[in-house]
């Protein structure tokens, strides 16, 4: 405690309060010699207290704020710095179409199509529209984090689906890590000895992960039961059952029961190595696909593409936390990715990373040269098994990192996206620019402040709010994208 | 202007030579000028809120204490100045709360009601200046004493360190000091430099870290984490909020030191008790203290006939103490969860005759399962704390109920800012007494060397980001 002195400037703690405040003032020197210090080495940057540019300490307060301080959604109490304002166009985007809705804080994004690159799809599509029976338009969305807990395909899924009818939930893994990878409302219960591998850890025999990124091995009793989504209380009736296993030496024996439908057993046993398929169907509609893998021997299984009768469209998510054009090309074998997509026979391939290659050394020399080659590989891969389907190339979202206390975005996002939309145009693929959808440059910042949190601190991931924006945005896109192809179908020809 | 601020870290030393280098008789001048200054920088247009309630204050004092000096009953003129303090607080900060709860209620009932709502941005630590300036007045109407000097009484209510988040100061603590204006002792620079040193690690390097990687994208969006990571989740907001208030308080203690000012503690290891009352003796001790002697105290407090009214009277005290922290419902039930488990310790505790801080009987398992039993309930409590409505808080606790084996996925900063911040605090405090003296006594080329490794630190660990202290809301 304070001396309970009075004293006054002559008084006896006058030599005390001389020395304290000497000290002090050294104190402050040192501190501002030591501040200035940081301005003799570039090395020294990030240390500096201020750099030109930034507001001048104290003086700032004095003229109207570039910053505000406001409450926040549970009324915390924050300094909220002056975003970058949202350009109304990126350099590379296509210009916005007004007749996309407009759903702050993104900003609507029509597809650029080159001609006829998703006419495929687009045809499936009104066959589907058309009540075409049995019809089922499948689209196979491979991604990283953004969409492995069905980020984005969620939302898209449900508005194609209330158009064009629900196909089912279309490919589904066995065992996923819940942490990262999920798919709300359908049916995905394991239990007993499974064990999965991604192809983001690698480790799989003969680099073979299905169509998902995972494969699912059960050494001992294992069960899984699938199903789609419930309606009204009711899980929905799925007709068929499409089984994506694997054969090996050893193989033990898979039991298949769709409920209330016959089922089927089978020995996975074989002299070596060897993906295999099962379909399945029922004529009455299953709620339930019931697996056991009976313990006899390991059992390997990519997963099961589950449909309803149709018609109807699937969206079908395959996303794997961490996944990269490097994790497609090295880890995953082609002619295995080849034979699952050829399988599955989708009418629309989207493939959607980007946010982690970023550092990668290729995007960083000559405009990222080195980087297009595997890029092309990548969506050669997926096309190769399907080569008439449609292809949609997603760039990836914007990111930012904290840079003198701003939230700015990743220089190399704009070469990223560059490079994607030229591989897209080669491969004769559409695209689609995800960043320009939430605002293009500085966005990460602007969404960051958006109430309600459409943002994660982390400044890379969305949350579940901003990636239904998202979802929203593209399903926009995709659907304004159809219709103007539709009227382009009924359209006469023009007059020679 | 935040603490943790360039503006701050500029204007602090600027106001303490300013302070120090003018006449004795301009210094309660310099002070407060400073203060207000501060407060303006804040928002100007929040500037005639405090002058306001400083204004009210004054007058209203003056009347209450004549009043008592002369014996006159004065229940209902105290209950007409606090009503002119509360007004401000209820406008800014309960009108859309209880408008819209009041709409509510009354539509359910088939009526069409409208009341208006307010788009008045809040006004930093407008409770902890209106408690402060309560209490004031409630202490001049019980012993007649109220200052006579305004602009005294100004500096009392807006002296800048403890302005926007405490610790709420009562009349006697503060006033006396500032009449006499002691000088500086020995020791208090390198005393308040040290507290400011530590609030600065404790807001930028644990909490602000421990906030950013695990505790904001938990609360942001509940649903995309594991039971597990939801429990760790709130274990790192339970230290977040820890480190930022305690953080803040050094802050506050440090700086007002520098002015040759001691402010009290607000924090005495609150965790590391074996039982509820312990915690609230150790957790803000000035507003538990500020509720003790202004809502309990005149309430009865534990001197009623019967022992239903002293429970009564805990969940009523605790219920303010509530509501205090905030306009929605999961303040009053976070008021209410504590206020009841202050009466089921209460109720142990006299049938067993124990003090609170007594040591735990049963040895080390004995004070082991209350200690758990006792930080749980803390943490547990805390969902109402952070979550923004009531929906969010129950969605979160249900998340709790899903269990998942496989490890939570954080940054391996935010996982070390958590393993340290949980490790300072219950190390033994003689630790960290020495560690003070040393710094206390080390001189200023130590001191300043100190300050550079720290900066060091928060710029090459910390977010970055200048992030407000959670109580400012308050």
């Amino acid at each position: 405690m304070p001396s309970s002195t009075t004293s006054s400037d002559a008084g006896p703690d006058v030599p005390i309060r001389r020395r304290e405040l000497g000290r002090f003032a050294i104190f402050l020197a040192l501190l501002a010699t030591m501040a200035l210090a940081t301005w003799i080495h570039p090395v020294l940057g990030p240390m500096r207290p201020w750099v030109p540019g930034e507001p001048i300490p104290l003086l700032h307060l004095l003229v109207p704020d570039r910053e505000t301080v406001e409450e926040d959604a549970w009324g915390e109490i924050r300094t909220v710095h002056e975003a970058p304002p949202a350009p109304s166009v990126s350099l590379e985007a296509p210009a916005p179409v007004s007749r996309l809705p407009v759903r702050p804080p993104a900003v609507p994004t029509p597809l650029d199509v080159p001609p006829g690159a998703l006419d495929h799809w687009f045809e499936a599509l009104s066959h589907a529209e058309a009540g075409e029976p049995g019809r089922v338009v499948r689209t196979c969305h491979w991604g990283d984090s953004t969409i492995a807990a069905d980020g984005i395909t969620s939302r898209v899924r449900s508005r194609l689906q209330a158009r064009f009818g629900d196909g089912g939930p279309g490919f589904l893994a066995l065992k996923v890590d819940p942490r990262w990878q999920s798919r709300p409302g359908v049916a995905r219960w394991v239990k007993g000895d499974w064990s999965a591998l991604e192809i983001t850890f690698g480790g799989a025999e003969e680099r073979r992960y299905g169509l998902a990124g995972v494969v699912s091995t059960a050494t001992g009793e294992g069960t899984a039961t699938l199903g789609g989504i419930e309606v009204d209380g009711i899980r929905q009736p799925l007709h068929r059952f499409d089984v994506f296993y694997q054969r090996q030496p050893g193989g033990g024996t898979l039991s298949l029961s769709p409920k209330g439908a016959p089922g089927a057993r089978i020995s996975t046993a074989s002299d070596r190595v060897r993906d295999a398929f099962r379909e399945l169907r029922s004529e009455a509609g299953s709620s339930f696909l019931f697996l056991k893998a009976v313990g006899d021997g390991p059992v390997t299984v990519y997963g099961v593409a589950l449909e309803t009768a149709g018609p109807g469209v699937t969206w079908e998510t395959f996303g794997v936390a961490g996944a990269s054009v490097g994790s497609m090309l090295a880890r995953q074998a082609s002619w295995h990715l080849r034979a699952q997509i050829q399988r599955r026979s989708p009418d629309l391939i989207v493939y959607q990373t980007g946010g982690n290659e970023l550092e990668y050394p290729g995007l960083k020399v000559d405009g990222g040269a080195a980087f297009r080659t595997p890029y092309l590989q990548v969506l050669s891969n997926l096309e190769a098994g399907v080569p008439e389907a449609s292809c949609l190339v997603i760039g990836p979202l914007d990111q930012a990192r904290r840079e003198r206390g701003k939230v700015v975005s990743k220089p190399n996002l704009e070469i990223m996206i560059r490079v994607q939309q030229e591989a897209a145009r080669e491969a004769g693929c559409a695209f689609w620019d995800a960043r320009h959808a939430m605002g293009g440059e500085g966005a990460f910042a602007r969404w960051l402040e958006h109430e309600p949190r459409v943002a994660w601190t982390d400044l890379i991931h969305l949350t579940s709010a901003g990636l239904d924006l998202v979802g929203d945005s593209l399903a926009d896109a995709l659907l304004d994208a159809y219709d103007t192809w539709k009227q382009e179908q009924v359209a006469p020809d023009p007059l020679p | 202007m935040l603490f943790v601020s360039l503006d701050y870290l500029l204007f602090l030393p600027l106001a303490v030579l300013a302070y120090w280098l003018s006449p004795r008789r301009w210094r309660l001048g310099v002070m407060g000028t400073a203060s207000l200054a501060f407060y303006a920088s804040w928002k100007l247009a929040y500037l005639p809120v405090v002058l306001g309630v400083i204004l009210v204050a004054w007058a209203g004092a003056l009347w209450v204490a004549r009043l008592a000096q002369e014996g006159r009953p004065r229940t209902v003129p105290r209950a007409v100045v606090a009503v002119g303090l509360v007004v401000p607080l209820l406008v800014f900060k309960y009108w859309n709360w209880l408008s819209s709860d009041a709409e509510a209620f009354v539509r359910s009932l088939g009526i069409p009601f409208d009341l208006p709502q307010t788009t008045l941005p809040l006004p930093i630590g407008i409770s902890f200046f209106t408690f402060q300036a309560l209490a004031y007045v409630f202490d001049a109407g019980r012993d007649g004493k109220a200052e006579a000097n305004p602009w005294r009484l100004g500096t009392f209510v807006s002296f800048f360190p403890q302005l926007v988040a405490g610790p709420i100061v009562r009349r006697d603590e503060l006033i006396p000091t500032l009449r006499a204006l002691p000088d500086l002792c020995r020791g208090q620079v390198g005393a308040g430099l040290w507290r400011i040193a530590r609030g600065l690690v404790k807001k930028l390097l644990i909490a602000d870290v421990v906030r950013v990687g695990m505790v904001d994208p938990m609360f942001d969006d509940p649903g995309r984490f594991t039971g597990l990571e939801l429990l760790v989740g709130l274990y790192a907001f339970t230290l977040q909020i820890y480190y930022d208030f305690s953080g803040y308080t050094d802050m506050a203690i440090g700086s007002a030191r520098l002015f040759g000012i001691e402010l009290p503690e607000n924090f005495r290891r609150p965790y590391n008790v074996t039982n509820i009352t312990a915690y609230w003796r150790r957790w803000h001790r000035t507003l538990s203290l500020w509720v003790r002697h202004y809502i309990y105290f005149p309430l009865g407090g534990a001197r009623v006939r019967f022992q239903a009214r002293v429970y009564l009277n805990l969940l009523v005290t605790f219920l303010v103490l509530g509501v205090w922290h905030g306009a929605s419902w999961n303040f009053v039930i976070y008021g209410l969860v504590h206020g009841s488990a202050m009466c089921v310790h209460r109720w142990f505790r006299k049938r067993h005759g124990r003090d609170p801080e007594d040591p735990s009987p049963g040895g080390w398992w004995g004070w082991t399962w209350r200690f758990v039993l006792t930080f749980q309930f803390v943490v547990l409590a805390r969902i109402l704390f952070r979550a923004p409505d009531l929906g969010t808080a129950w969605a979160f606790a249900e998340g709790l109920l899903h269990p998942s084996a496989v490890f939570p996925r954080f940054a391996p900063l935010a996982w070390a800012a958590l393993a340290v911040g949980y490790a300072i605090h219950f190390t033994p405090i003689r630790w960290q007494s020495e560690v003070e003296d040393w710094f206390r006594s080390a001189g200023p080329v130590r001191w300043a060397l100190v300050f550079a490794v720290v900066a060091t630190a928060c710029a090459l660990l910390g977010t970055g980001e200048q992030l407000a202290f959670i109580y400012y809301q308050f």
